[in-house]
């Protein structure tokens, strides 16, 4: 009986890990690959990549179909069965089999950068320096007791009731892209929410353009209770009184801290001469880490790296005062994967292309 | 036969080489001139050009070479207004301006009504979303612009050309005609003395005797002429101390214009001699760069190169249909077109100073070159005339259609700061565009196969086509996979990820997983003989549309290649195609059939 597993276990194996596999898995990939990058342009980059590359399923209708972490999860499973299992290993074979490995390294990069890498961006204006770094997409409230942080909660996480401080926060509703309007009603409201009410809209196409925020109410504070608005770019934080401690409450793009600091000299943007056509962007910097300075150079293409986080110049602000540089600054651990990968993969295709030319020739 | 060829050959040589008669002036040191132009140091004959395509679409009018045209349009400005060099191919604008219906060419004289009585209503539109203006909004707005640009263009050298004004007698200059320039001394006074006159007997010039009119007119003219050329920026030309300025600018900042102001009078008594004295002191000691770029302009390599791998195409048809083995002829036909067109591509990597590849346009030439030089090697190793035609009919379709996608005439445009690296456009493009090439080659292979069969072509030479097919398509996931995953790196380092799912990088991966595809697919026995070949001949269709398809879409970090009115062309291309291949696979299973009933 379990001989009779085993053997159909294999005969599945088998089935399933032939040149067969990528021949009916390949075709879903591509037609996913075509409707993914279409509906780039009606549904925007980010919500399109997020529902059909970054997903196992979604939906068409009401049809589950399979997403790019599915299929390609799938044909890196089979891949390996085989590799390891089902290889042939002959001198004939050993071009596909390297290729086969480099994908494979390949695949397994994308799948620690899929897990684990983490984007955000910082900005520093000229001869100031940051730790700060900005989410590009999360955002967060946080609730600081006399300047130390109390609460971090997450947007998408935000509960009906937060406590741990000495009153009661109740979020009332919240809205992915907000619009501001006039307040119309009289009623118990404080700071801003006194003149104004956030109304949900349909997010954009580009997420960085949407305005987030929610509307919340405060109880146990007597005469501070009531609704308060908060929404991301706010001039100021909210800030309550209880039992002689100061709470400021922020809402905004996710925050962390690198282990070290970052102070930006100077910015440049050379232009072509006689055109506004740029032809390069550069920061100098100097990186403060326990009282050691590194000077160093961030450009277009030309990224620094340093202590396993990866600055890159990314875009600048300018007013008639002042320059500030935009940095985004990427944490991979699979970072090197795809160099690795591509080194095994071009040498398993040429070695392939090789035998092949010279069997036929033989 | 001989006779016929040699024609044909001096025909391909000098059609791109002054076809009109000599003029009398000579324009040589003139078009040497250097100016700047979109960031770059081009020149005059070169930016005469891109000007004029701007303005007409062609590069010479009435019989003129674009650097004559300029010529007149900077030291002649009143009979240049005259003449017609405005295209208006859309006859809803042409009634618009109340314009001349029969005509598309017109002279600055005959827009300028027209364009006055609508400039508020046209100069509303600006604000307003390119997208959701009419074709016709959108041409008026161009013409707006480009007459604009003209008239800039007109008083370039408004200071060194005569004011037809009578100077009053104490700031006479001794010549018949004097220019703004030689008044510039005097200028102070004039002016001065001017506001003496106007604060004294006031500003009716009814009040004036002779001298204070013309010292009044004098006054004004001088005025308005240095108003009006203080912002005039569209020419750059270089001063004397090497730096590039336009010739207001320049003289603003002390220059005289002195070598300008004698190719002016020297080319207004159209006088040779003093035309070419002042031409060759302007242009100094001219760089290498300028030369070759020139030469460049005037050759026109690439349609030349088409040229001759189109009369290859046609020599060897001929060869082969006397039933002759003679290759001198079809070889060196082909060894011309690939001499010009590597000519071509390396005066472009010379002038720019970067990598062949940058542009849309560049990858064009770039996948032709390939493909003509990837049939040379074929043939030369294998005898593979098939390899002979396939690759030189694709490099002539692809030069063909490279000046379509140009945008707005410069075909050597300076790159945007993220493409502006010379190592990954040196690795990842050239290597993805080398994949392009050999992938159009393979499809183009499958198609003949398809024919040679249907035509009763022997087993033997089948089965080396086919082997051939096999080998291309590996070569092209070498390079097609290797190129992709360049591309994520180059990503890594300017971006901070390597894939992002944009419409770019989804097209290249789209070839490569085709590739892999129909690799497995024959593996695995799941694709026979023909459904394999036809996968391969439909790489076309995947290649056009990871090349251009996505440039289409017009989203994402990729998206500098934008390109307009390319989509019917390409929706028409990828449908023949499909249908192409569909015929010629459902004629081959049809043969099968018959030769097995």
């Amino acid at each position: 009986m379990l001989k009779k597993t085993l053997q159909k276990c294999r005969k599945l194996a088998v089935a399933v890990t032939r040149a067969d596999a990528p021949f009916y898995m390949l075709p879903p990939l591509m037609v996913l690959l075509v409707a993914g990058t279409l509906a780039q342009g009606p549904m925007g980059l980010y919500a399109a990549q997020k529902k059909f590359f970054s997903s196992f399923f979604f939906w068409m209708g009401p049809l589950p179909l399979p997403g790019g972490y599915m299929l390609i999860g799938l044909i890196a499973a089979s891949l390996l069965i085989k590799f390891l299992a089902f290889s042939e290993w002959s001198r004939r074979r050993a071009g596909i089999n390297l290729t086969h490995f480099g994908v494979l390294v390949l695949l397994f990069g994308g799948l620690l950068t899929a897990t684990g890498a983490k984007e955000s961006f910082m900005v520093i204006p000229e001869d100031t320096e940051s730790r700060y770094l900005y989410d590009y997409h999360q955002r967060t409230l946080y609730i600081f007791e006399n300047d130390v942080l109390k609460i971090a909660k997450p947007f998408d996480q935000l509960k009906l009731r937060i406590t741990g401080v000495p009153f009661d926060l109740i979020v009332q509703n919240t809205c992915v892209n907000c619009a501001i309007v006039k307040r119309e009603n009289e009623g118990n409201y404080h700071g801003m929410a006194k003149f104004m009410a956030l109304e949900s809209i349909e997010p954009g196409k580009e997420p960085e353009a949407d305005l987030p925020g929610l509307s919340f109410s405060i109880a146990g504070l007597k005469d501070q209770d009531g609704t308060y608005i908060a929404f991301e770019g706010m001039p100021e934080p909210i800030t309550l009184y209880a039992n002689e401690k100061e709470y400021k409450i922020v809402f905004g793009k996710r925050q962390s801290m690198l282990p070290f600091t970052i102070r930006l000299s100077d910015f440049e943007k050379e232009i072509y001469p006689g055109t506004d056509k740029a032809r390069g962007y550069s920061s100098d910097i100097v990186i403060l880490d326990n009282g050691l300075e590194w000077p160093a150079r961030i450009e277009m293409n030309k990224p620094l790296r340093y202590k396993g986080y990866t600055f890159y110049q990314s875009s600048f602000e300018q007013t008639d005062k002042m320059q500030a540089t935009i940095l985004s600054v990427v944490e991979n651990k699979g970072r090197l994967f795809p160099y690795i990968g591509t080194l095994i993969m071009a040498a398993g295709l040429l070695l392939h292309l090789a035998f092949v030319m010279r069997e036929k020739r033989a | 036969m001989k006779k016929i060829l040699a024609a044909l050959l001096l025909f391909l040589c000098c059609t791109n080489i002054a076809a009109a008669a000599e003029p009398k002036l000579n324009y040589e040191s003139f078009s040497l001139l250097p100016v700047l132009h979109e960031g770059r140091v081009k020149p005059l004959d070169s930016y005469a050009r891109i000007m004029l395509r701007e303005f007409s679409g062609r590069e010479a009018v009435h019989g003129h070479g674009a650097t004559e045209w300029l010529a007149e349009v900077l030291f002649d400005p009143a009979s240049a207004a005259e003449k017609p060099v405005f295209e208006i191919t859309n006859p809803a604008v042409r009634e618009h301006f109340g314009l001349d219906k029969k005509k598309t060419l017109f002279s600055f004289s005959e827009l300028a009504p027209g364009l006055a009585a609508h400039a508020a209503e046209t100069q509303g539109l600006r604000g307003a979303d390119p997208e959701k203006l009419t074709a016709q909004q959108q041409a008026a707005l161009r013409l707006y612009d480009d007459v604009a640009i003209y008239s800039e263009l007109l008083r370039s050298f408004s200071a060194v050309l005569p004011l037809g004004i009578d100077a009053p007698a104490p700031y006479g200059t001794g010549k018949t005609e004097s220019a703004y320039v030689d008044y510039r001394s005097n200028e102070d006074k004039i002016q001065k003395n001017a506001a003496k006159l106007v604060r004294k007997k006031g500003a009716d010039p009814a009040k004036y005797n002779d001298d204070e009119k013309k010292l009044a007119a004098l006054a004004f003219a001088l005025q308005e002429i240095k108003t009006a050329g203080a912002n005039n920026g569209t020419l750059k030309i270089i001063n004397k101390d090497g730096r590039f300025l336009s010739p207001w600018q320049s003289l603003l900042q002390n220059d005289d214009l002195k070598t300008w102001q004698n190719m002016a009078v020297a080319y207004r008594a159209d006088d040779a001699e003093d035309w070419r004295a002042a031409a060759d002191a302007a242009r100094g000691k001219t760089p290498f760069k300028i030369y070759l770029e020139k030469a460049y302009n005037v050759t026109g390599p690439f349609p030349a190169a088409m040229g001759f791998y189109l009369l290859g195409i046609i020599i060897l048809a001929a060869e082969l249909y006397r039933k002759s083995n003679r290759m001198l002829f079809p070889l060196l036909c082909l060894g011309f077109g690939l001499a010009l067109h590597i000519a071509g591509i390396s005066s472009r990597v010379i002038i720019l100073n970067r990598p062949p590849v940058g542009t849309l346009y560049e990858s064009l030439l770039f996948v032709s070159l390939i493909c003509a030089a990837a049939a040379l090697a074929l043939y030369l190793r294998r005898k593979n005339l098939v390899a002979l035609f396939a690759g030189q009919g694709a490099a002539a379709f692809l030069l063909f259609l490279a000046p379509f996608l140009l945008q707005r005439g410069e075909s050597m445009e300076m790159l945007v700061a993220v493409l502006n690296t010379s190592f990954w456009l040196g690795t990842h493009v050239l290597c993805i565009t080398a994949g392009y090439g050999i992938s159009i080659l393979a499809a183009t292979f499958a198609h003949a196969w398809f024919i040679l069969r249907l035509k009763n072509a022997p087993a033997q030479q089948l089965n080396l086509l086919y082997d051939s097919i096999y080998k291309t398509t590996l070569a092209a996931l070498l390079l097609t996979g290797i190129g992709t995953i360049l591309g994520g790196i180059w990503a890594d380092q300017s971006w901070g990820r390597f894939w992002g799912w944009d419409p770019k990088e989804n097209g290249a991966l789209l070839i490569v997983l085709w590739l892999i595809w129909i690799q497995h697919g024959r593996i695995a026995g799941r694709l026979n003989r023909f459904a394999f070949l036809a996968a391969v001949a439909f790489l076309n269709v995947i290649v056009a549309l990871a090349w251009f398809g996505v440039n289409l879409l017009g989203i994402g970090l990729h998206s500098y290649g934008f390109i307009t009115g390319i989509a019917l062309a390409l929706a028409l291309f990828c449908a023949g195609e499909t249908l192409l291949i569909a015929i010629l696979w459902k004629l081959n299973a049809e043969k099968t059939r018959h030769a097995l009933a």
